[in-house]
């Protein structure tokens, strides 16, 4: 009977509980909006480290590790050989790659930028990433020999096209400098907004040349084979399963999973996280004070509807109850309400993406500090919904308590005052 | 012995900052089982104030109400609501029917806070009220559906459906007009005679006070004049 009773006074006033509710709901589907997208922008920036830049696996010489990030040619690795031999015996491995990366500076008709060079043998290469099916303009590798790809932002920056020569200024291994042209032979498009805007591929055949290389490679890339529809808990288990098998067989080596690169985007990613969070509580706090005042505009405006049931014998605790019940009424169907919200926008945004491409067309990703680019897809996250709406029930609650204890306290003659 | 209703010098002082209002100034009473008694006087005479003491919704500066040879003073708020659960039933001016509850819900919902009755008992017993005040055919109207005197038929029902000692009334008839007020009254004696319950009501209405069976009139605070019929 109590539980008709919350019920019917919640309908009762329909244009009130509305709005209540429709905060309550705007706040919850906000949150799981964001929470879809970021898990969404978790995936891919693990896919784009998986697909463009690093592999699953990494392996680099102790000493290159130690001063990564001033790209030493010199302390490149040894027995590669013996490296290959060893991933491949894997039978989850797919592909080995071998890398060598620098940095140097692109010039073209008096501009210029700092770029990252990635050295790439075109035939391995293609059986660890994507670099292939991500040229937007142009085409791959041909013969390599004075070929480059680059970065499309790059590319549009400098106002470079397909077919154009650039010149590379780079350090050579023994810390000379040297400069050699090259034809851009394909423009490439990732989500990883750090290759669109300053890589620059080219292969060993040409690199050789300019970089004075002998064949250094400074890094090793595995890709572990990702069956379609497996979780990035699952993989990263299998993936770093290899990868401290590998350790224990190269001890004078540094191996790397992916997660483990992944870190410093984590950090930058929780704080985006925690933005939300402070966001959502905030609509929710504005809910709270919306079903405070209506609970509070409920008990004014039903003080002899307290009395009486008061004067029947109703114990103070059941008038709490009752106008608890109202609360957790508006509650669930609010906290419904936003997950039914939630839904039908991670509907959107899990099929058919956000393009912050063409929605910031003319911004670089890098100025408004997203970790991916392009079409930005949404994952969908249970948790989430089940979390929102148990969030949503429990402000409900505790700010239907604060009218609902004073309701509680009201004394029979004082409501029957009224009467 | 059972029913009987003793108050014993009861007095009411009500503190207004520091005004204090003497709202009752020793009130002796003995109500015996089943007596029909209409309590007069102008406002402000203490009328509210000795119905609500009598129904234990508030408790006496000093003096004692003494229910079966039971001294109310002793019991704990919370036993007071349990006692007033199960003894007393009440009907007020402006009717006070729960507008989100049916007829039937209303005159229920006494017996499903009391929670002795199975529901096939409860339903039972409000049937049978519903029928007695009258309202058959109206049993799944809301309040708001209803006229003044359907409603306050309803909230005679619902108090009597636990079959109290005692029914206390504050103004029942003031809302009304007098054909329907003479017809309220009238099932109020009904259910007087049928069940045997103690009515008390305040009214300053005289087409009510004729009906009543013993006339209480208070003055000031005090009983001017107390006259069996």
């Amino acid at each position: 009977m109590l539980l008709k009773m919350a019920i019917r006074n919640v309908a009762r006033h329909k244009r009130r509980t509305f709005l209540t509710v429709i905060t309550m709901a705007v706040g919850l589907m906000f949150f799981i909006f964001f929470d879809s997208l970021f898990v969404g922008i978790d995936r891919m920036v693990v896919e784009g480290l998986v697909r463009y830049s690093d592999s699953s696996i990494i392996i680099y010489s102790k000493e290159y590790d130690e001063n990564k990030k001033a790209y030493p040619l010199k302390k490149g690795i040894k027995d590669v050989d013996r490296i290959f031999k060893l991933a491949q015996s894997f039978k989850d491995v797919e592909g080995v790659a071998t890398r060598t990366q620098f940095l140097g500076e692109l010039v073209y008709y008096g501009k210029s930028k700092y770029i990252i060079g990635t050295v790439i043998n075109p035939e391995l290469d293609e059986r660890v990433f994507e670099i292939k099916d991500s040229i937007k303009e142009g085409k791959y590798f041909s013969d390599g020999e004075n070929e480059v790809i680059i970065g499309i932002d790059l590319a549009r920056e400098l106002g470079i096209t397909v077919g154009e020569s650039i010149t590379i200024i780079a350090q050579t291994k023994y810390e000379t400098h040297n400069a050699l042209d090259f034809v851009v032979s394909g423009l490439i498009s990732t989500t990883i907004p750090s290759i669109n805007e300053a890589s620059v591929i080219l292969t060993y055949k040409g690199a050789e040349k300019l970089l004075d290389l002998e064949g250094s490679i400074t890094s090793i890339h595995i890709k572990v084979k990702w069956p379609k529809g497996e979780s990035i808990p699952a993989y990263t288990k299998r993936v770093a399963n290899i990868a401290s098998s590998l350790q224990k067989d190269l001890p004078e080596y540094k191996v790397y999973n992916f997660m483990d690169i992944y870190g410093e985007f984590l950090l930058l990613m929780q704080q985006k996280k925690a933005t939300t969070f402070i966001i959502t509580f905030l609509i929710l706090l504005i809910a709270a004070v919306g079903i405070v005042n209506t609970i509070l505009m409920a008990v004014y405006e039903r003080i002899k509807e307290i009395g009486v049931l008061l004067a029947m014998g109703f114990k103070p605790k059941e008038i709490r109850k009752l106008f608890l019940l109202e609360g957790m009424v508006i509650g669930v169907i609010g906290g419904l309400f936003g997950v039914l919200l939630g839904l039908l926008l991670d509907l959107w945004v899990v099929n058919t993406g956000i393009n912050f491409a063409k929605m910031y067309s003319g911004i670089k990703a890098s100025e408004i500090g997203m970790p991916v680019w392009g079409v930005i897809y949404g994952e969908w996250n249970f948790g989430a919904f089940i979390l929102s709406f148990c969030f949503g029930l429990i402000t409900a609650l505790i700010s239907a308590y604060i009218p609902a204890r004073y309701a509680s306290k009201l004394k029979v003659t004082e409501c029957l005052r009224f009467v | 012995m059972e029913g009987k209703l003793i108050l014993r010098d009861i007095q009411k002082i009500y503190q207004k900052g520091s005004v204090s209002v003497e709202a009752l100034k020793g009130i002796n009473l003995l109500i015996e089982k089943g007596e029909f008694l209409s309590i007069m006087g102008p406002s402000g005479s203490g009328k509210t104030t000795l119905l609500n003491i009598i129904g234990c919704l508030d408790v006496p500066t000093k003096g004692e109400v003494i229910y079966d040879g039971v001294a109310l003073k002793n019991l704990k708020e919370d036993e007071l609501s349990e006692y007033r659960k199960k003894n007393i039933g009440f009907i007020f001016q402006s009717y006070n029917l729960i507008p989100v509850l049916t007829v039937k819900e209303n005159i229920e919902l006494p017996l499903v806070v009391e929670k002795k009755l199975s529901p096939s008992e409860r339903e039972k017993r409000v049937m049978e009220l519903i029928e007695a005040v009258g309202l058959k055919g109206m049993e799944n109207r809301y309040p708001r559906e209803l006229s003044g005197g359907q409603e306050q038929r309803v909230a005679i029902a619902r108090a009597l459906v636990k079959k109290p000692i005692l029914v206390l009334a504050d103004e029942p008839t003031a809302n009304l007009d007098s054909v329907t007020a003479e017809e309220i009254i009238e099932i109020m004696k009904q259910m007087n005679e049928i069940e045997k319950t103690t009515f008390i009501f305040s009214t300053h209405d005289p087409r009510v006070e004729k009906h009543a069976k013993r006339l209480i009139i208070l003055k000031d605070g005090q009983i001017a004049s107390d006259e069996g019929r």
